[in-house]
């Protein structure tokens, strides 16, 4: 019997076999050295960035958002967490929810001798949801967050909305809903808690203020959200 | 003092990655034949041009896929929290890397560093193949097919660079990666309108 030997296909499998074994020294490279976190919006992600004008009550203005973070954050109290709100300045649950977000954003703060913990930044994310009547402009946003008179906020004028001015809230021009694209916004209000590293900590079920903290089936607000996962210092004695 | 040691360490590692794609572009070139004459009776593939431009072209490949799986090294590690080039200067590579709107490939969401890196392997099999056997009937349209993707690397090079203007930042590992893929083409090009004639039989 004759046989019929490819010298070809011997070159091209011996080829191949060298070249695969230099592809997976490379993967397993990577799988031993490195340990990546996916950017995403699901708690333990890293929070994709926030794009547009940011208004904090002096004018529109551009701001970098990769700032709140430091990567080398290593659990300590003294860098920042940051809260974030999606919301609509004419969605009905925003308005009810702006009181609340208010008092927040007051409580968390670094000058409140009745909070132990580390600083919470609060930004809210404000859009134009297409529905009919849902129509926002920057100088509405910056009426919802002053609580001016001039414009109308969910049927009311903005200055009668509940709770007092925003003064602590940066709030940021998302009119085009880029950024509820990029952080996959299902509903508003929606609410991303974030740790100084830039990783997600808690995040509210969509359209609601509320979310299960710590996998026990609860529902918990914001609030409870920021007092049990935000470092705390014991020796600054109790909140 | 940490950061010196760090800046010290990426321009060493730049240079590993940076030499094999400087020698593969001097044997490409075809003006510097003559620099490689006095290695050929070490290395009998140096002797011809064809076998230059082979070995050119694996040394290159080799140095893209090397810088290939440093940036995707980069990657991870940046999105792990820690720096590894992260610089004020225009060039800092952990920057662009580390930047969620532009690090991945649209549509697919794939990591540019592995895109990269699975790109130059299979490169790199189509080059060695070649260098193996070039005489198989196979070796033209391997030759095509290195011609056609370093080609098409082109465009996504323009577009990565597109990302470096807008940043105003400038990623050393990428560019490296970039320049081996722009030395490939030349290589392929070299080799693929070579192919068939008396030069290619010696």
């Amino acid at each position: 019997m004759k046989h019929t030997y490819d010298d070809e296909a011997s070159t091209l499998g011996d080829a191949f076999l060298k070249i695969s074994a230099l592809f997976f020294v490379g993967i397993l490279i990577l799988a031993f050295t490195t340990d990546p976190i996916a950017t995403g919006t699901k708690e333990g992600e890293r929070a994709p960035l926030l794009d547009g004008a940011a208004y904090a009550g002096n004018g529109w203005s551009s701001f970098d958002f990769s700032e709140q973070f430091d990567s080398s954050w290593d659990g300590n109290s003294s860098s920042d967490w940051v809260m974030i709100e999606f919301m609509d300045t004419d969605c009905p649950y925003c308005v009810q929810s702006a009181e609340l977000f208010g008092e927040a954003s007051e409580i968390f703060r670094d000058g409140n001798e009745q909070w132990n913990g580390a600083q919470v930044n609060f930004f809210a994310s404000a859009t134009e949801l297409d529905i009919k009547g849902h129509d926002t402009s920057r100088s509405e946003i910056a009426a919802f967050r002053d609580k001016s008179t001039g414009f109308e906020c969910a049927g009311q004028d903005c200055a009668n909305r509940g709770g007092s001015a925003h003064q602590f809230v940066t709030y940021v021009d998302d009119i085009d809903q880029e950024n509820m694209d990029e952080w996959d916004i299902r509903g508003t209000p929606t609410y991303f808690l974030i740790q100084p590293d830039g990783i997600i900590a808690w995040v509210s079920n969509g359209g609601t203020n509320v979310g299960d903290v710590n996998g026990d089936g609860d529902q918990n607000t914001f609030i409870d959200a920021i007092v049990l996962l935000v470092t705390q210092d014991d020796a600054k004695g109790g909140a | 003092m940490q950061r010196a040691v760090l800046e010290m360490s990426t321009n060493w590692l730049l240079l590993v990655y940076g030499l094999p794609i400087v020698i593969g572009l001097l044997l490409i070139l075809p003006w510097t034949s003559a620099i490689f004459f006095p290695l050929s009776e070490r290395f009998a593939s140096l002797s011809t041009k064809r076998g230059r431009l082979l070995s050119g072209l694996n040394l290159t490949l080799l140095g893209g896929l090397a810088v290939s799986v440093q940036t995707h090294w980069i990657h991870a590690k940046v999105s792990e929290g820690a720096n590894f080039c992260a610089s004020d200067t225009i060039f800092s590579c952990d920057d662009v890397i580390g930047n969620a709107q532009y690090n991945t490939m649209p549509i697919l969401d794939i990591p540019w560093g592995m895109i990269g890196f699975v790109t130059f392997t299979a490169l790199l099999f189509l080059s060695y193949s070649i260098s193996k056997e070039p005489g198989a009937t196979w070796a033209k349209n391997f030759l095509d097919l290195g011609t056609l993707v370093t080609f098409a690397g082109l465009g996504v090079i323009g577009l990565l660079v597109s990302y470096e203007i807008e940043m105003e930042k400038l990623c050393q590992f990428c560019t490296t990666a970039h320049i081996a893929n722009i030395v490939a083409l030349a290589g392929f090009w070299q080799l693929r309108s070579m192919h068939g004639e008396k030069a290619w039989q010696e």
